[in-house]
């Protein structure tokens, strides 16, 4: 039963991609990226929201939607030309009609009236070029009254599927003065072969009425999209016949559209996207993971049997194994959403950020169009805002500041998104003052986070800033002081499965790098056992694995033991003593060493029993269903029923070790 | 939907329903392709309260059809609704009614 609440939601979600798509155009329109169908794509998206709006009653924003709307039909008729300040009038205008929909969406009121000055600059945009042009092209104009109209209607074969009716739509034009109403049967076919539910006649109509042309237009607001539509001036047709052959059918008061828009996928009567519940396609994920599992059992069980027993079934258990994966790869598909979502938040929250810190900042942002899981997506905007706002803070200088050091006035913030292997990386560059290392060291001793006589790296010192506490007062400030600090950053990142990495150069600038995984659901995976226990080492993480002889390993004091691989050495991480599990192989040349790669330790090596076999797991939440566990990120269900925890390489690097239970019948974990 | 015939002839009487709205389309275009199947087809108009294009679209490709192999359609005693919708739609010429 779809209620009013879901109709509601539904709006909104679509406002949403609709205010995305509308930047998205207008940081096209300021790059210079326009392409023919920018301004029209634009102005779609203000009159939708607009048509959506008004179901609902929204005023305020269908008001604001209309006068931007009609501000766009001026420059899709060539009538105001795109210029910087237009530009900015139209960003800002868009940033207050996301402003009135999050109102009308939260249910709060807006203030009253404070949409008055961007109404006022975008209508007197509208009338001063609407007056210097008037003259120029006066039969084109919406507002122009002619002494009746032709209006050719031809409805997209799928008119009556999104709901509707020429009948009332030719009715409303009657209503508007004397119509002359005729029908083309040209296109319909015999009874045999029609569809009944597709739309084949088309219609000519002459209204006699000394309207304007908005007021015919207005009626087939809703029929926009689905229909080729021309309305000429009565006066202008004067050879109907040549005309007809001439101009191309075209939506109201656009440009003729191009050939190849007009053949586009868009005169599809089918609809190119379905919109789905997010808790359908997380079931789906689920049982495709349950099947993962099952599977993977199935394969267990098959290796057990002797080889030639029954080739049919190993056959039949191979190909299911090779569909199973592409089936995961199709389901996890349609959970992923291009970054441009959050992305698309961010030049205004530069904008706006910059203009009350009184800097000049262009944000360049690439990659938008990069997918990724959509957890991941809308988890990503509270770092990015916080990293973004940082950089604007405390990265780029203000301009005279910038120009005395030989900078351009205006500072350059870079967002880009790029995949690279399984992982998605987001950087975000500035080129401002960079990170002051002997300043970070000397808050990080005052605030005894780091001890007086420890001498720390140049990448060590970067690391303090995502200390807990290292945000003090002294660094707050209205616009990146709102109480969270870069260690929340991280602690953010790393919840979704990724890591972040900071490189900076001292007046340069710096650039943060956030290493993001593309799905949460399923991971390649290493099991190896460590006693009676089985764990998960992603696969992305692994280098390689050895067996070490006796002299490769040494004691440094105070660090534990290393491993000297080819000449550089790495720190070995014996696993059971971080779990405290009891049983477990102690002696590094009877067990193997696992050489992972973490993002700020290096290489680590984890010394464990045995490797099992290499499998895909299914990621089951560990903080979801339970709480968070250093050097876990997730747990699993073997092929055998087992649980198995899959653990958090960067996280083992930092853990410290734990006293192992004398000789328990079963292994279990030690929290911290 | 059921369209009652009347007898059996070398023409078929048959009465349109009362709603010939959008989901009243696919019954009407099965019905329509039964009886120009059979015969020559006379319509009675008469209960039709509600109509939509789609079904008018069908009437007129049926008369279309029927023209074609040469046999009659006929919509006798339409409704006030039937003959403002065929008017309003600019078919009047197309779709032959008797009042």
């Amino acid at each position: 039963m779809v209620t009013l609440d879901h109709l509601r939601a539904t709006y909104f979600e679509e406002a949403a991609e609709l205010l995305e798509r509308a930047y998205a155009e207008l940081a096209a329109l300021s790059e210079g990226r326009a392409g023919e169908d920018t301004v029209h794509a634009l102005f779609r998206a203000y009159h939708s929201i607009k048509g959506g709006g008004g179901a609902f009653g929204f005023t305020r924003p269908v008001g604001l939607a209309h006068v931007m709307e009609t501000l766009l039909d001026l420059v899709r008729e060539d009538r105001i030309t795109v210029a910087p300040d237009l530009l900015a009038l139209l960003l800002r205008g868009t940033d207050m009609l996301a402003d009135l929909l999050a109102a009308e969406r939260d249910g709060v009121a807006a203030t009253p009236g404070v949409e008055a000055g961007i109404l006022d600059a975008l209508e007197s945009a509208a009338k001063i070029d609407h007056i210097a042009r008037e003259q120029a092209a006066p039969v084109q104009a919406a507002a122009a009254i002619a002494d009746g109209w032709r209006i050719e209607f031809r409805p997209h074969p799928g008119l009556f599927r999104s709901a509707n009716e020429p009948l009332h739509i030719l009715r409303e034009l009657a209503g508007l003065g004397p119509v002359e109403v005729v029908a083309d049967p040209s296109r319909l076919p015999g009874i045999n072969r029609i569809d009944p539910e597709e739309a084949y006649l088309s219609w000519t109509v002459t209204l006699r009425a000394a309207v304007a042309r908005a007021q015919v237009q207005d009626v087939f607001e809703f029929v926009i999209d689905d229909c080729d539509l021309s309305i000429d001036a009565l006066d202008d047709a004067t050879e109907p016949a040549a005309t007809m052959a001439e101009r191309p059918v075209a939506t109201p008061t656009a440009e003729p559209a191009p050939p190849d828009i007009a053949a586009a996928p868009n005169a599809s009567p089918l609809a190119q996207s379905v919109r789905v519940d997010v808790a359908k396609i997380d079931r789906l994920v689920n049982l495709v993971g349950e099947l993962v599992i099952t599977q993977a059992m199935l394969a267990q069980h098959e290796a057990t049997l002797p080889p030639d027993l029954c080739p049919g079934l190993t056959r039949g258990l191979e190909t299911l194994s090779q569909h199973l994966r592409e089936l995961q790869d199709g389901v996890m598909a349609i959970r992923t959403q291009p970054v441009r979502t959050v992305f698309s938040r961010m030049p205004r929250l530069v904008r706006e950020v910059a203009g009350m810190l009184g800097k000049d900042v262009r944000l360049v942002v690439t990659g938008e169009g990069t997918e990724i899981d959509k957890t991941v997506v809308e988890q990503l905007a509270d770092p990015l805002t916080h990293l973004l706002r940082n950089a604007l803070d405390h990265g780029i200088e203000p301009p005279d500041a910038r120009e005395a050091l030989g900078k351009p006035r205006q500072g350059i913030i870079q967002l880009s998104a790029e995949q690279r292997g399984g992982r998605i990386i987001i950087e975000i560059t500035d080129d401002g003052r960079g990170i002051d290392r002997a300043r970070v060291l000397a808050r990080a001793r005052e605030r005894g986070l780091v001890s007086a006589e420890a001498t720390l790296s140049e990448s060590e010192i970067d690391e303090l800033i995502f200390l807990p506490g290292f945000s003090t007062a002294e660094t707050v400030s209205a616009v990146s002081g709102r109480g969270v600090g870069m260690d929340v950053v991280r602690r953010n990142i790393e919840a979704l499965g990724g890591r972040i990495r900071l490189e900076s150069r001292l007046g340069h600038g710096s650039r943060f790098t956030l290493t993001l995984p593309l799905t949460l659901a399923v991971l390649d995976g290493l099991v190896v056992s460590v006693g009676r226990d089985a764990y998960i080492l992603p696969i992305a993480a692994i280098v390689e694995s050895l067996r070490p002889r006796r002299e490769d390993v040494r004691d440094v004091v105070g660090h534990g033991q290393v491993i000297a691989i080819r000449g550089s050495y790495v720190p070995l991480v014996p696993l059971h003593t971080r779990f405290g599990v009891a049983g477990a192989v102690n002696d590094y040349t009877r067990g193997i060493v696992v050489i992972v790669e973490t993002d700020h330790s290096g290489q680590i090596g984890l010394l464990v029993d045995d490797l099992v076999g290499q499998q895909q797991v299914v990621v089951k939440s560990l903080e979801a269903n339970w709480r968070r566990v250093d050097g876990i990120g997730g747990a699993t269900i073997l092929g055998d029923g087992r649980v198995a925890l899959i653990l958090d390489v960067a996280g083992l690097a930092a853990l410290p070790a734990v006293a192992i239970p004398a000789a328990p019948p079963r292994a279990h974990l030690h929290l911290h | 939907m059921t369209i009652a015939g009347s007898g059996h002839g070398p023409a078929s009487r048959t009465q349109l329903p009362a709603l010939l709205d959008l989901e009243a389309a696919d019954a009407l275009c099965q019905s329509l392709r039964e009886a120009l199947a059979l015969d020559d087809i006379e319509f009675d108009g008469a209960a039709v309260e509600r109509v939509a294009t789609p079904c008018l679209q069908l009437l007129l490709s049926a008369a279309t059809s029927a023209a074609g192999r040469g046999a009659q359609f006929r919509i006798t005693a339409p409704s006030e609704a039937l003959c403002t919708a065929v008017a309003e739609l600019g078919l009047s010429g197309l779709i032959p009614l008797e009042r």
